[in-house]
């Protein structure tokens, strides 16, 4: 038997046995390149939110500059209230996937795994609301939201977030239940266990790295979704990042400083769940190495 | 093949990891849960007698702040609570599409003539003409533009606040050194100096926007239009002949223009504020726009700001033509809650007072839309007496007819910058782009007959 | 038991048979899901597709007028181009983004140092709101400020700035870098992930019996990402085809219809103009490709299926 819980131990994988040279180093130089393409502009991000004004304009500009402010993230938090956008942002967020997660993980389960007439029907169908497209679909949804009374508050963005995360969610999971052979299920069936019982304790947890997957996903979309927040609440008190970010383009001045600050206020939160969700993933890691 | 015992350890693996994961989600569903139920105890409704007012975020962040302290101080001095949302126009005007059809208005809104004119047939706005009356008697009088664009039908249905405009801003120490006393008077004047005084690649002479994304040059290339005695529509706001010389001169103008290589070669990317940019980081010498990079200057490089002139938009052969249009203006709109509505007329009174409205000005920009305001200090200032005196004489969209939803639609378009970047970018002769931008004008007009 | 139900209509859940008993369990676990999708889409997509037909206009009383949206929409000057424009970033896109995200995850699915943190910093485009990351990359690219000018005459390989969002033959380039860029997070996590599902056994079978590296991946770690990589791919195919912020901040379709797509139509006509009768068309125009491209890779799906069972 392969692994333990304790250590995740190096997976044979495509590459082979990590111990060719040159293998390492098409690794590691690939890593290098898409690590700095990818934080060339983030870089540019953090170094603004903490750079004078006169870092953001002009040609005087450092790539290293030589003066570190903590101003931008004073006036970002104290003057354009992103703590409070920070913290609206996450409860909508957490709430939304928590919600879709567990619609989802149903849903893929009953089209993966159980057979009943209509079922592939149902699948598609559950993709068909991306047709009508967010320009359009606000103003209905508005309209749904007034009637429920739900308008400037976070149950509306919680509930109309659903619109887009329910198809994504569900359709990721069918993909990674599918990847699942189903004959663990099938024994633990025959042991006695439920469907849903061999849902529960055996195929989860063999799809957490999936599962973890499409939680995050689920609450980075929830996270960066911009025109319902925007038409849906009206009070700054509940107001989300995204909407408060593009509250610092005023006319044709943007102000780089607070924004840039107020962005990597934006990355951090989703930066850290994605740090926890990779334990989560480690040790599905772990875990899938029991097997056969 | 799996036996028994692989699926015992399985199972209590899963189960250790199952409850892990039960455990930390219902954590987090409980922390977050939390200001989700303090949320919908906090829903507001929109009866009751808390006032909504939608504004707008504007580019003296100063002004904004001044205006949102004194709505509250009225507030608390009423003892009533009220709602103040502050976006940029484009989402108050997003915002209001979505209450006007869920008929869910907020109580006041911050209109600019844009949304005024794209919303005024949809009945929202209410009858202003007595506060109208009010507040010219109060100041001596309204400026034109501002009246011209708010009245329909003989009565005034919502309140001009402020009137700008966009001038050229350009770079006086620059003409100064190159011994150009004074601002050019006409197009190819300006063209002329442009070309001369500039020092590519460092500094170019022209920043206007080629590009669907700068839709101040829309403006600009509308009024070098009208001032080469070309127009879309005739005086009654119909549609005119597009395709007449004048037209053809003006687009040629244009054409030349780009042949002489005094636009940066970027200039077919820049969107609003890329203009900007190039005055404030010194790369271009004259610009069209309102006076944002004036406030920029003020705050980011106090020292450029004497550097900076402020002229009249310049003559062709068959005239001169300045824009004016509201940049801010309040409504009352029709949410049919009377003692809301009166509330709402207080809170104008308010802010069109002597000091609140004075202060107003002196930190935001633009001109105030009432006449009683010229003999303030700030206008010693040439920067800012310029946008004072097109406050006055400006045009509005639409000329030579009056503003209307075609006009306004057909702008959104960005009719003139596609037919400038099409001669730019891909070479199209001026006869083409006209032929397109008569084909635009059809398309639009024959919507609206 | 069968002979029983043929005979008998069973009504009560522990008489049915367990074919029907599958039934109701799987009709009831999406029951949740559905109520979510059909409460909230089902009046909006009616709505939107009613619409299509009026000339309805914010504010005001919509009148019916049949077709004419529809072929007033395909005289649409541009329309061939706009379409171009869509499926080509959407296809380019997809394309580069799979390349790019499934090179990433074989990558981060070996061992080595520090593998948990640059994980996470990898992840971080997809974390930027859209629009941010269009400002942030605009600058880059700007004519007169921007980084990529500044490092490339720096470096003496050009001597002029090169404006790439307002050249005609960059722009697109620019705009389906960015969309490139932020998007490949998606496929590389979600793949990797999927990769945590193919048994190392496997691998370890191959390498003994003398399979190379290249041939590993094409035998084992490919089909073994099948559904994923069809469903990522969908996904983002959709997605990207419905991109609107970005190419909004960096070019505004510009210049000159470069980077035009079709959400800029719905944009402009529906929420700049309030025009949503026309707005609506153009959705509706979008859908049978939408629709036929789903209804196409579900299929392929679905048969895969039924092949293993």
């Amino acid at each position: 038997m392969q692994g333990t819980l304790e250590v995740p131990v190096q997976k044979a994988s495509w590459l082979g046995p990590a111990k060719g040279r040159t293998k390492r180093y098409i690794v590691y130089a690939t890593v290098a390149f898409y690590l700095f393409v990818v934080l060339l502009p983030l870089y540019w991000m953090f170094r603004s939110s903490i750079a004078e004004n006169d870092q953001m304009y002009g040609t005087a500009i450092e790539f290293f500059p030589k003066k570190f402010t903590l101003a931008q993230f004073d006036a970002a938090i104290n003057k354009w209230r992103f703590g409070l956008y920070l913290s609206n942002s996450v409860a909508v967020g957490l709430v939304t996937t928590v919600l879709t997660t567990v619609m989802a993980t149903l849903a893929a389960y009953s089209l993966v795994r159980l057979r009943f007439p209509g079922r592939a029907a149902l699948a598609r169908s559950v993709l068909f609301v991306y047709l009508v497209p967010g320009g359009l679909l606000f103003i209905p949804l508005f309209m749904i939201m007034q009637r429920l009374g739900l308008l400037n508050s976070q149950l509306a963005l919680v509930i109309s977030y659903q619109t887009f995360a329910i198809p994504f969610c569900t359709w990721m999971l069918i993909g990674y239940f599918k990847g699942i052979p189903p004959e663990m299920e099938e024994a633990a069936q025959i042991d006695g266990a439920s469907r849903l019982q061999s849902m529960w304790l055996v195929l989860l947890p063999m799809a957490a790295p999936g599962l973890v997957a499409a939680a995050v996903f689920t609450f980075t979309l929830a996270w960066n979704e911009f025109l319902f927040a925007l038409v849906f609440i009206t009070s700054d008190s509940f107001r989300t990042l995204p909407v408060g970010l593009a509250g610092l383009i005023r006319g044709d001045i943007y102000l780089w400083g607070p924004m840039m600050a107020g962005s990597v206020l934006a990355a951090i939160p989703v930066m850290v769940l994605y740090t926890v969700a990779n334990k989560m993933l480690v040790q599905g890691l772990a875990a899938g190495a029991v097997k056969g | 093949m799996p036996t028994k015992t692989m699926g015992t350890v399985l199972t209590r693996r899963g189960m250790a990891r199952r409850t892990l994961l039960k455990t930390v989600g219902v954590g987090l569903g409980a922390i977050s849960l939390a200001p989700v139920i303090s949320a919908c105890g906090m829903i507001p409704g929109m009866g009751g007698d808390k006032m909504t007012i939608w504004t707008d975020a504007t580019f003296a962040p100063p002004s904004d702040d001044y205006q949102t302290e004194e709505i509250n101080k009225w507030a608390k001095s009423k003892n009533i609570e009220v709602e103040i949302t502050r976006e940029t126009g484009d989402n108050v005007r997003q915002k209001l599409q979505a209450a006007i059809e869920s008929k869910q208005l907020p109580d006041v809104t911050q209109v600019d003539d844009g949304r005024f004119t794209a919303f005024y047939p949809a009945g929202i706005f209410t009858d202003h003409s007595a506060l109208f009356a009010e507040f010219g008697k109060q100041w001596g009088g309204w400026y034109k533009p501002g009246e011209r664009i708010v009245t329909r039908d003989g009565k005034q249905w919502m309140l001009p606040y402020s009137i700008d405009s966009n001038l050229i801003l350009y770079r006086k120490d620059i003409l100064e050194a190159g011994g150009v006393k004074e601002a050019p008077k006409t197009w190819d004047e300006l063209y002329d100096v442009a070309k001369k005084l500039q020092t590519p690649p460092n500094i170019y002479g022209v920043g206007f926007q080629f590009s669907k994304a700068g839709t101040d040059a829309e403006s600009t290339f509308g009024l070098m239009m009208l001032s080469y005695g070309a127009s879309i529509v005739k005086e009654d706001g119909k549609l005119g002949t597009v395709k007449s010389p004048e037209m053809l001169a003006f687009l040629t103008r244009i054409k030349s223009s780009w042949d002489m290589g005094v636009y940066p070669p970027g200039v077919t990317g820049w969107d609003n504020a890329a203009n900007n940019t190039s005055l404030q980081d010194e790369k271009t010498i004259f610009i069209h726009n309102p006076a944002s990079p004036l406030v920029w200057f003020r705050t980011n490089k106090p020292d450029m700001l004497p550097k900076i002139g402020v002229s009249a938009v310049p003559a062709g052969p068959k005239g001169q033509f300045n824009t004016a249009y509201i940049r801010d203006g309040f409504a009352i709109l029709n949410t049919g809650n009377q003692k809301r509505m009166d509330l709402s007329k207080e809170l104008m009174r308010h802010l069109y007072s002597k000091d609140v409205y004075r202060k107003w000005i002196e930190l935001a920009f633009p001109s105030p839309a009432v006449a009683g305001m010229e003999d303030m200090e700030i206008w010693k200032n040439p920067q800012r007496k310029g946008f004072l005196d097109a406050a006055k004489t400006g045009i509005l969209q639409g000329h030579p007819g009056p503003p209307s939803q075609a006009y306004s639609e057909f702008t959104n378009r960005q009719p003139l910058i596609s037919a400038a970047a099409r001669m730019a970018v891909e070479g199209w002769t001026a006869e083409q782009a006209l032929d397109e931008l008569a084909k635009t004008a059809e398309d639009v007009f024959s919507k609206y007959k | 038991m069968s002979v029983q139900s043929a005979v008998l209509r069973p009504t009560r859940y522990r008489d049915m048979t367990a074919r029907h008993k599958e039934w109701v369990l799987g009709y009831a676990m999406l029951v949740p899901a559905f109520t979510f999708i059909i409460g909230l889409i089902a009046y909006p997509a009616a709505w939107a597709m009613y619409l299509s037909f009026t000339d309805k206009v914010i504010g005001q009383q919509e009148t019916f007028v049949g077709f004419q949206n529809y072929v007033w929409l395909s005289q649409w000057p541009n329309f061939g181009r706009m379409i171009w424009n869509t499926a080509l970033l959407a296809v380019v896109g997809v394309a580069l983004k799979a390349f790019i995200g499934m090179t990433m995850a074989l990558a981060l699915n070996e061992q080595f140092f520090g593998r948990t943190v640059i994980r996470a910093l990898l992840f971080l485009p997809w974390t930027v709101p859209a629009f941010v990351a269009g400002l942030i990359w605009r600058w880059m690219y700007d004519d007169q400020n921007g980084l990529f000018n500044w490092a490339l005459m720096g470096m003496g390989l050009i001597s002029e700035p090169v404006s790439w969002l307002g050249d005609i033959r960059y722009a697109m380039g620019a705009v389906m870098s960015v969309v490139v860029w932020k998007g490949f997070p998606f496929f590389a996590i979600a793949f990797l992930a999927g990769m945590q599902g193919i048994p190392s056994e496997q691998y370890e079978a191959a390498e003994v019996d003398g399979a190379s590296a290249w041939q590993r991946f094409l035998y084992i770690t490919l089909p073994g990402l099948r559904h994923v990589m069809l469903i990522t791919c969908m996904l983002s195919l959709i997605w990207t085809a419905n991109t609107f912020d970005l190419v909004f901040i960096m070019t505004r379709g510009g210049p000159s219809n470069a980077t035009e797509v079709f959400t800029m139509l719905i944009y402009d006509q529906g929420i700049r103009n309030g025009r949503i009768g026309e707005a609506s068309t153009a959705a509706m125009m979008a859908m049978p490709i939408f629709a036929g491209l789903i209804i196409i890779l579900t299929h392929y799906l679905q048969d895969k299926d039924e092949e293993r069972a």
